[in-house]
């Protein structure tokens, strides 16, 4: 009677000893899928990243060495065309540059004076 | 436990960014793919439009340069003309007159005053310098505005190429044109006229050797210079105030034609517009 009391808590302490330890392991396993899955995603964003960036990078490269060679004839152009200075204010100062024969008028007092001399 | 835990998720991890790399190397090759392909299509039409802003850009050039360098041609040849009709005007000029300066040389040696010859024989000579310097300005005045005429043509042909309607500036470059023509050939008609003392009509009642003589000598020269001063100015006046200021004037209209399209000082071509 005396080994009953000890066989029983024997038998009973292991049993649930066991139960919780085998609870948390199945805990621990699916916290981990969930770390894994997480870390997964995060390393495939991260080269989702990567690629964007250094996929589009050399595009932009060159579009903008594009949009330089074809700024370059424009200007070019425009330089050629502007060196005549034919623009309307150009002309119009060039129209109106001092007009020499106001002059007449000076030479027609002088020569008159020279006269009044004789 | 927890060592195969670890090693577990590790070589999870390890697996995942194996296989990404694999699955993302294949979907790059596809996208570089893609890419190089949208590249390679943007970069043959950018080279079709280049071409055609080239070709367009080109042709435009083309035409102004042509009419440029006939414009210029015209006036050159307009200049040239006038130059050596005023030089043949001026020798004919020169032969008409060289006896009646021989004439009046002789006249002039009458005066006493030495002062007063001196004086005399500078005027004598004066008129025909004085037309002769501005008969020249003229012409050069008129090559101004010819080259200015030219610059609103350069500037009315980059105005049409860019689809402007220069219909009115044009009309006003030509009437310009026929001004400085006029102008042109008034200028040649006064390089051909003369301006030399005429001695026949100076006369004395009594010899230049006497005072009354000298005085009435000297009375009848400064008559004659008084003509030929005002006929002299007034010609060139009326130059100046005439057929000059016409040709100005015309000029002066055509820059304002041209002045009153819409951004006519705009040197882009229409076609870079429509390419960009």
């Amino acid at each position: 009677m005396e080994n009953q009391p000890i066989e029983q808590t024997t038998v009973e302490t292991p049993q649930q000893a066991y139960v919780p330890t085998t609870g948390q392991t199945v805990e621990q396993g699916s916290s981990a899928k969930v770390w894994y899955i997480v870390g997964a995603v995060a390393v495939i964003v991260l080269l989702a990243l990567w690629y964007v960036y250094f996929t589009q990078t050399p595009s932009v490269n060159t579009e903008t060495s594009t949009a330089t060679t074809q700024t370059t004839p424009a200007v070019e152009t425009q330089t050629t065309q502007l060196t005549g200075g034919n623009t309307t204010s150009d002309i119009s100062a060039d129209l109106n540059q001092t007009d020499s024969s106001v002059g007449l008028d000076a030479d027609s007092a002088a020569t008159s004076n020279d006269l009044q001399g004789l | 436990m927890g060592l195969f835990k670890t090693i577990g998720i590790v070589g999870g991890i390890a697996g995942t960014l194996l296989s990404a790399s694999v699955a993302f190397a294949e979907s790059n090759d596809s996208a570089i793919t893609a890419t190089t392909t949208r590249n390679v299509k943007v970069e043959t039409a950018r080279e079709k439009n280049k071409v055609k802003i080239e070709t367009a850009r080109e042709e435009a050039r083309t035409k102004i340069e042509t009419s440029r360098e006939e414009a210029k041609t015209r006036m050159e040849t307009k200049r040239e003309e006038a130059k050596q009709k005023m030089e043949t005007a001026r020798e004919e000029a020169k032969s008409r007159i060289e006896a009646k300066r021989e004439e009046a040389k002789q006249r002039l040696a009458d005066i006493r005053d030495k002062t007063k010859q001196k004086l005399a024989e500078k005027l004598a000579n004066q008129f025909e310098e004085l037309n002769k310097k501005w008969t020249d300005n003229f012409i050069k005045q008129l090559d101004h505005y010819g080259a200015v005429l030219l610059k609103i043509q350069e500037r009315s042909d980059i105005a049409s190429t860019n689809g402007k309607d220069v219909t009115a500036v044009s009309a006003s470059i030509k009437s310009a044109n026929t001004a400085i023509d006029s102008a042109r050939t008034a200028v040649v008609a006064q390089a051909s006229k003369t301006y030399t003392l005429d001695t026949s009509s100076v006369t004395t009642s009594t010899a230049t050797t006497t005072s009354r003589g000298q005085d009435e000598l000297i009375k009848g020269l400064r008559t004659q210079f008084q003509s030929l001063h005002k006929a002299l100015f007034n010609d060139l006046k009326a130059l100046r105030d005439g057929t000059m200021k016409d040709a100005r004037s015309a000029v002066q209209s055509a820059l304002q034609t041209l002045s009153k399209i819409p951004k006519v000082d705009d040197d882009s071509d229409s076609t870079d517009d429509s390419a960009q």
